[in-house]
């Protein structure tokens, strides 16, 4: 025990007398060799740092951003309001439908013969100076018509809590009547007030303009439509595009729970499906997780079904819906679905949306409308979600299949 | 036997002690650096040559892995449709010499692609734009790296003592313009809804020169933006209805998206051509008067790209004559020899 309790202490004697003997012969020399070292790594460490903070320069003010335009919408000015529910007067129906797409919107025939309407943002000025010259009351009434229509597409959120949900539905008012309009837009709005849901709504003409001619079908408004709602509500985080050809059956269903969150999007996500049924070469993803997807789509038969489909807020699905608009897959000649064929085409091309896509079963936000009970997994069953009348033109019994669901679910 | 524990434990936490325990320890290290002072001198200066200069023979450390890929387009058309001959050979070297140096100098890292002939890009098969395959190449090739420069065969990095990082990826803000109001050949609209460019980074820095967009020397940023442009430049419908007017291929399919797709416009920006893609007097011919176009030897251009050289100009000879202008530009005023 003596001899190591010596032993230990040893070295530190030894260490004193190093210390004693460099106090004396330490040279300034060396210590500030040893500083500038030091300095000069920490320097080269710091200009690392430094390089990556200028990285992120662009989060810092733009020097010349004072002639950047800024963000805008189809026009020059939004109309603020905070009102989640946003839908046009659908009581001007009857009279714009008299107005007709000519009376709404100033058009130029090409040489080719096809006549493209014109997207006007002045009309304000313009109605207020024919105002002044006409007092007749019926033009009158007509003009605040016609502006109101004008108008609806400038409406923007700006209320402080943005709901999670926006429902988008586009209106027709060639298609319909008044009254079966009125159940559409009442059908959403019940439903969306419910849920604290908002909804977005507007006629389709009001995207005629966007059209390159007046042959371009109508279907395409969808798209311009959604993207539109995706300005009106930057904050919301999902887009479902129900079209009008569709009533919502169960109040109940909180679609969230139902379907958008993971856990519940995950089990049901048909994974490694054709995109063209049931030989098509390109299938969805195996591996796609269901928090990474921006697109849901159900299918039917051969085609995907734009009835009903919702869409994810970001950057994938605002460039997925501007590519999916775009003026070349609309002018293609060999899309007879239009928007439908277009994203099967999308999908089956461009590995980057489908990667973001899931497929699920028909019954979940779109059961077909079938005229006897069927008992299966397409078809609209009691307590279903959303009754889709897909194709309800063709079958020409639209109002009365709207007045039949109407009254299941209003019962 | 406890005394003794007791006493060792006192020794041991005593205060003064631990201070001169640290202070061992730092006499120690002043005295061994004190008895090799040399060598502690050459260590510390070559540590310091090593991570501040270029300077060659010695291994230089970095401490952060590379963040810009340059990506040389070589070996066009790959002796296909006609032999490569000694002067297509020499261009060859020299440009790849060219860049190596550039890199090597700037710790970038340099991949060299091929850019052979192949029947999936002619006409009747086409699959892809190839520089647009070879983009996604490098993007999946280099995973870590942030910033990717392309250059075409034909140009020459004149100012290879400029980094891209204090050129150009520093500064990219107030270098570049988002929008076409001063220089726009093409008439583009310059307004489109739904651009916002507030709110997003620059992904893709371009030039644009007599004749519209310029891709032969351009940066793209690795980013879902940048990944999502690749995936949807080459489209077959879109090819369909337009293979006839886009003589430029993928320069022009790129036109085409900017002018179409809010979320393309946004994240581009364009520099001054004589920025990263100067022109020789032979290209842009019908506006020989405008400055600024063209390579100039007194305000020191970074990069010269002999645009079309091959379409009936000397491409051996215009390289040559950078490489001389270069090298002179180069040396240095102690230098005779």
């Amino acid at each position: 025990m003596q001899l190591s309790y010596n032993n230990k202490f040893k070295p530190q004697k030894n260490a004193n007398q190093f210390f004693l003997k460099l106090k004396k012969s330490i040279s300034t020399n060396s210590i500030i060799l040893i500083i500038l070292s030091i300095i000069i790594i920490s320097l080269y460490i710091l200009s690392i740092q430094f390089n990556w903070i200028k990285k992120f320069g662009w989060f810092g003010s733009h020097s010349n951003s004072n002639s950047i335009i800024p963000l805008h919408g189809y026009y020059k000015d939004d109309i603020l309001t905070k009102n989640t529910l946003i839908f046009p007067s659908i009581e001007h129906a009857p009279l714009l439908r008299e107005l007709g797409i000519d009376g709404l919107f100033e058009s130029i025939v090409d040489p080719q013969g096809l006549k493209h309407y014109k997207l006007t943002d002045s009309f304000d000025s313009e109605d207020s100076l024919l105002n002044n010259k006409l007092d007749d009351e019926s033009t009158n009434q007509m003009l605040k018509i016609k502006n109101s229509f004008l108008n609806h597409g400038k409406l923007k959120f700006n209320g402080g809590n943005t709901p999670e949900i926006i429902i988008v539905t586009g209106v027709d008012f060639e298609k319909y009547e008044l009254s079966h309009l009125t159940k559409i837009v009442q059908n959403r709005v019940n439903y969306a007030q419910r849920k604290n849901y908002g909804i977005y709504v507007r006629w389709l003409q009001e995207f005629i303009p966007l059209l390159e001619n007046s042959q371009q079908s109508k279907e395409w408004c969808k798209i311009f439509l959604i993207r539109a709602a995706m300005y009106t509500f930057p904050n919301a985080k999902y887009f479902w595009y129900l079209d009008e050809d569709a009533i919502i059956m169960n109040y109940n269903i909180d679609l969230y729970k139902y379907l958008l969150h993971p856990k519940a999007l995950e089990p049901i996500m048909l994974k490694d499906q054709p995109i063209i049924p049931p030989n098509g070469v390109i299938h969805t993803f195996k591996n796609t997780k269901a928090e990474n997807v921006e697109l849901i789509l159900t299918q039917i038969g051969q085609d995907l079904n734009l009835n009903s489909f919702i869409i994810k807020n970001g950057f994938y699905s605002k460039s997925l819906l501007e590519f999916w608009s775009d003026k070349l897959f609309r002018n293609y000649h060999n899309f007879p679905g239009f928007a439908e064929s277009a994203i099967t085409h999308i999908l089956q091309w461009h590995p980057v949306y489908l990667a973001r896509t899931a497929l699920i079963p028909p019954r979940t936000i779109a059961s077909l409308h079938s005229a006897i009970e069927l008992k299966d997994d397409i078809h609209y069953n009691e307590g279903d979600f959303v009754a889709s009348l897909r194709d309800c033109q063709s079958r020409k019994s639209c109002e009365s299949e709207i007045d039949l669901y109407w009254s299941k679910t209003e019962n | 036997m406890f005394n003794n524990i007791d006493i060792e434990s006192d020794f041991k936490y005593s205060p003064k002690d631990k201070l001169n325990q640290s202070n061992t320890i730092i006499s120690q290290l002043l005295y061994y650096l004190n008895k090799y002072k040399k060598f502690v001198f050459a260590i510390v200066s070559l540590v310091l040559i090593s991570l501040f200069t270029n300077f060659p023979l010695i291994p230089h450390l970095r401490l952060t892995s590379p963040k810009v890929v340059i990506i040389l387009a070589a070996n066009e058309g790959g002796g296909v449709l006609k032999w490569k001959g000694a002067q297509e050979w020499s261009i060859e070297r020299s440009s790849i010499a060219n860049k190596k140096d550039y890199a090597q100098r700037h710790g970038y890292d340099l991949t060299i692609k091929d850019m052979t002939l192949k029947k999936r890009y002619s006409h009747e098969w086409r699959e892809s734009w190839e520089k647009v395959d070879i983009l996604k190449q490098a993007f999946r090739q280099n995973p870590n790296a942030e910033w990717f420069w392309w250059l075409d065969l034909h140009t020459y990095i004149m100012e290879p003592q400029l980094s891209l990082e204090e050129h150009i990826i520093n500064n990219l803000n107030n270098l570049t313009t988002r929008q076409l109001n001063d220089f726009n050949p093409l008439n583009i609209k310059l307004d489109a809804p739904y651009v916002d460019y507030e709110n997003n980074p620059i992904d893709l820095v371009i030039t644009q020169d007599c004749g519209g967009f310029n891709l032969g020397s351009f940066l793209i940023r690795k980013s879902k933006w940048s990944e999502t442009l690749l995936d949807v430049w080459w489209d077959p419908v879109f090819y369909e209805q337009m293979h006839m007017s886009w003589e430029h291929k993928e320069q022009d399919a790129l036109e085409t998206l900017y002018e179409l797709l809010p979320w393309v416009r946004e994240r581009i920006a364009f520099l001054p051509l004589r920025k990263i893609n100067s022109f020789p007097q032979g290209a842009c011919s019908e506006q020989s008067d405008d400055p600024r176009y063209f390579y100039n030897e007194d305000d020191r251009d970074f990069v010269v790209n002999m645009a079309g050289c091959d379409w009936g100009r000397d491409c051996w000879n215009e390289m040559e004559h950078y490489k001389a202008v270069s090298k002179k530009l180069q040396t240095p005023w102690y230098k005779f020899w």
